[in-house]
């Protein structure tokens, strides 16, 4: 770089060429200046996801790690009112699994034994061995740990009972049934829709229809939430008792039911803008064939755009597994192991509405097992999204 | 065709008229599972409108001081003759009313005495409505009494006729002693606890609520339903709308512009982009717990506007960069070349060309963005808004009594209570209002449908039509912006 300085610019060309060259250099730098700014936002995003995994995980693990101290009560033996501690058998330090004897009490009614609620190593027994205690009285603590076991075999989800479980599969059976009834309505509804808008309708009405339907996903799942809790299941609960079924006014039917309409625009219009990616030549060819207009959607068209159709699938499976306010008011929130649309459940999503509608205490098992119920949602829409991005890459019909 | 048998043409013929059917058939199952999903929509809509409509256009008279009625408030109007103010009441309706005894004064001036209620809708016990004896001051009211014959349905469900007495009395003078007269309005209906002010015929001033007419729109959420409005629902959705605006366009914008004209092709950017594909199909509930452990726990922004916009400006930002990226896409590549070619720096390219002819698109999907961020309930209730607010946040600038005065003149009120009201002073406070408690439009929903009442649902639909109009309405904007902008634009 030549001397910038003003003394040395004698003459008007050395002047120019100073200020020139000076504009350049400062061009240069807002150039990267402004470069780094928007690369700092495209990242953005990554970061972001960064802070999802990590926030959801830094609730989860401690989740698994941090025990929590249970407490157990005497037990009631019947025309007693107080017992005396004969034996300690599980002394303070020792593990006991769930169900194991810990105390043994007398009295002159009676003598009883108080199990573990839980496993888990005992902290702390408030009274020795000659004492008297009386009935339903705080006890033992045990320090309790929540296993993967607990997490995965058990059938019942209760964080804040007196004796807390976590068993995840009572709130993935609520939301596999409302998908799989979304599903139902969505997927044959949003198939045909989009034959129908690709093959049938005159493009200028399909400019017109497409957007309309696609309004369907644009409006606010509590209004969803209101339509399926208060008209739709009432109806259905007329129609179902004409089969001389009952159900009650909280049940996945209804709120499955109008997921899947929520859901149809994510089917029929990603089908259709796959099947008209599909060129006009194999639609010729079929025609040319003599091939009626439906055998044409259903034996050239959908095939051809299968990747197409079942990545439409796979995202409209991701949303109904993530839908909250709908299922939340429709189908109740209470945790129920069952596959019975008939029946009221909770899914993953309002289980965590339930919860933070309490107030959980922060640090508390409760508030960590809500986030690990989240992080077991984004792991199951990540793995739909994933196969739809594979599905769509792998088989990707090449034109 | 003369070795085709007769047998094979009509055999051929029948098969393709049935195939020729089912692809009629086909057509108009097609056509009619359209119409029936855009029928679900208008049903939704007509039903919301049907039931919420009486929430909607309904209003009620409530204090302006907003601190209820009382069961046993007088309503009146105030009148001026001359430099005398007057209070009219409304007729007074008696109830459990003695026929034979006030049978005999109807029509005649009587008085009240004794205004020790117990019927609650007129607030005077009939008993002490006498003929006047002796001077008018006396009485508390004076006025005349009407009869009327009624069909009372009764707690048995019997249709029963009862009497009901309606006492018209006369204005009775307000007391302006002590109040600047300046503020009273002719013609204004003010609300009167009569235990409190009515004594000889006359009503303190001071004692005086001025009446307000409240509709849905204005009013605070409350435990009676007909008096529940969206008041601070809607401020809230539109405070929160503004910071996830100020957050979700800058951002994305430029992401996607970086990713359109800078990003190299590499692994980062490839990341980059299958992210942000994943983060749009993330459930909105996950941004709820985001915003729950990271912002409110964490970084302790708390349960306030700001934690609200921050957290939907994220949830819509894959929104608005990918409809960033869409819109430049669709910008020939010759335009790109024409302004290098003339000398014109990347970031001027962009600047003069790039960001101008893709802005009808960026537009159409921030608009996108702010309807799905309007309808978002369950990130927002996961934060912990589901909480009664019958408060605004405060204003940037507000004009009032500083809080640790007003404090401090409270208890100097306990001891002396002339003490002097302190002085109001101008109060900038431009970001108070993000650290505000809030409740937003979805959530005022979700919490009216969740109760039991029915009076609570139509509520519920009433705000339905508020929030399916305002989002149905931003995406038809959309479509008709990306409509008209299409057939404009021609490269």
């Amino acid at each position: 770089m030549t001397d910038l300085s003003p003394a040395s610019s004698t003459t008007e060309t050395t002047v120019g060429f100073d200020l020139r060259r000076t504009g350049n250099t400062w061009q240069r730098i807002k150039e990267g200046i402004i470069e780094g700014i928007l690369f700092v936002a495209g990242i953005s995003s990554v970061v972001i996801t960064i802070g999802i995994v990590v926030v959801l995980l830094s609730e989860t693990i401690p989740f698994f790690t941090v025990p929590e101290t249970k407490t157990i009560y005497t037990p009631t033996v019947e025309g007693a009112q107080t017992l005396t501690i004969s034996k300690i058998i599980a002394p303070v330090g020792t593990y006991v699994d769930k169900g194991a004897p810990v105390v043994e009490f007398s009295s002159p009614a009676g003598s009883a034994v108080l199990t573990a609620t839980a496993s888990g190593k005992i902290l702390k027994i408030l009274g020795e061995v000659g004492t008297t205690v009386e009935m339903n009285k705080h006890l033992v603590d045990i320090s309790h740990l929540v296993t993967l076991r607990d997490f995965f075999v058990d059938t019942l989800w209760a964080p804040v009972f007196d004796d807390p479980r976590y068993g995840i599969w009572s709130l993935i059976s609520g939301t596999l049934t409302t998908t799989l009834v979304a599903l139902f309505v969505a997927i044959p509804v949003g198939t045909i829709i989009a034959i129908w808008l690709s093959e049938y309708c005159y493009p200028n009405v399909r400019e017109v229809l497409k957007p309309s339907l696609e309004l369907l996903a644009a409006v606010p799942t509590v209004v969803y939430g209101y339509f399926a809790l208060l008209i739709v299941s009432p109806v259905m609960q007329w129609v179902l008792g004409m089969f001389g079924i009952t159900m009650g006014g909280f049940n996945m039917l209804s709120a499955g039911l109008v997921m899947g309409i929520m859901i149809i625009p994510y089917v029929a219009s990603l089908s259709e803008d796959a099947m008209r990616a599909v060129p006009i030549q194999m639609r010729e060819g079929s025609y040319a064939m003599g091939a009626t207009r439906v055998q044409t959607a259903l034996r050239v068209l959908v095939p051809a755009s299968l990747s197409g159709i079942t990545s439409a699938y796979i995202l409209a499976i991701a949303r109904a597994v993530g839908e909250t306010m709908i299922v939340a008011l429709a189908a109740g929130q209470r945790p129920n192991f069952t596959l019975n649309p008939t029946q009221e459940a909770a899914t993953i999503s309002a289980a965590i509405v339930q919860a933070t509608l309490g107030d959980l205490p922060h640090d508390s098992t409760a508030y960590r097992a809500i986030f690990a119920a989240g992080l077991m949602l984004m792991l199951i829409t990540l793995f739909f999204n994933i196969a739809g991005y594979l599905i769509r890459k792998r088989y990707r019909e090449a034109y | 065709m003369s070795d085709v048998s007769n047998d094979k043409i009509v055999q051929l013929r029948s098969q393709i008229a049935r195939r020729k059917r089912f692809d009629r058939i086909f057509s108009s199952i097609g056509g009619f599972l359209v119409v029936l999903s855009l029928l679900t929509l208008g049903v939704l809509f007509v039903n919301l409108v049907i039931d919420g409509w009486s929430a909607l256009t309904s209003t009620y008279q409530a204090k302006a001081d907003q601190s209820g009625f009382g069961r046993r408030e007088i309503i009146g109007k105030l009148i001026q003759e001359g430099s005398e103010w007057k209070l009219q009441l409304r007729p007074l309706v008696l109830t459990d009313v003695d026929d034979a005894t006030l049978q005999p004064l109807v029509g005649k001036e009587v008085g009240v005495k004794g205004r020790m209620a117990r019927a609650p809708e007129s607030g005077f016990d009939p008993s002490s409505v006498g003929p006047i004896e002796g001077p008018v001051e006396n009485y508390d009211l004076v006025g005349t009494l009407t009869r009327q014959q009624m069909s009372v349905i009764d707690s048995q469900g019997k249709t029963v006729q009862t009497a009901v007495y309606t006492l018209k009395a006369r204005p009775i003078l307000v007391d302006v002693s002590g109040i600047d007269p300046s503020k009273l309005n002719p013609g204004q209906d003010v609300s009167v606890d009569p235990k409190r002010a009515l004594s000889g015929g006359a009503v303190v001033a001071s004692n005086i609520v001025p009446l307000v007419t409240k509709n849905f729109f204005n009013s605070f959420p409350s435990r009676d339903p007909e008096q529940a409005g969206i008041l601070s629902a809607w401020v809230g959705t539109l405070l929160i709308m503004l910071v996830t605006m100020v957050i979700s366009v800058p951002l994305g914008v430029a992401a996607g512009i970086y990713l359109e004209e800078y990003a190299p092709k590499n692994k980062l950017t490839a990341l980059i982009e299958v992210n942000i594909a994943n983060l749009a199909g993330v459930p909105s509930i996950i941004w709820g717990l985001l915003a729950l452990g990271l912002f409110v726990y964490i970084i302790g922004t708390g349960r306030s506007i700001q934690t609200a916009g921050l957290t939907l400006g994220l949830l819509v930002l894959p929104i608005v960069i990918i409809s960033t990226r869409e819109a430049i896409r669709s910008i020939p590549s010759t335009i790109r070349e024409a302004s290098i070619g003339l000398g014109a720096t990347k970031w001027q390219t962009v600047r003069y060309h790039i960001l101008p002819y893709s802005l009808p698109g960026i537009l159409t999907g921030s608009i996108i963005a702010l309807s799905r961020a309007i309808g978002e309930t369950a990130p927002l209730v996961t934060i912990g808004a589901l909480t009664f607010i019958a408060f605004l946040p405060p204003p940037p600038v507000e004009y009032k009594v500083p809080e640790a005065e007003w404090a401090v003149y409270q208890e100097a009120l306990k001891a002396n209570p002339s003490a002097p009201i302190p002085e109001k002073q101008w109060h900038f406070q431009p970001t108070e209002w993000l650290k505000s408690g809030f409740t937003v439009l979805p959530i005022q929903l979700f919490q009216w449908v969740s109760r039991p009442q029915k009076e609570f649902h139509y509520n519920a639909a009433a705000a339905g039509v508020v929030l399916l109009a305002l989002t149905l309405g931003l995406n038809g904007t959309a479509i008709y912006l990306r409509y008209r902008l299409r057939r404009k634009i021609s490269w």
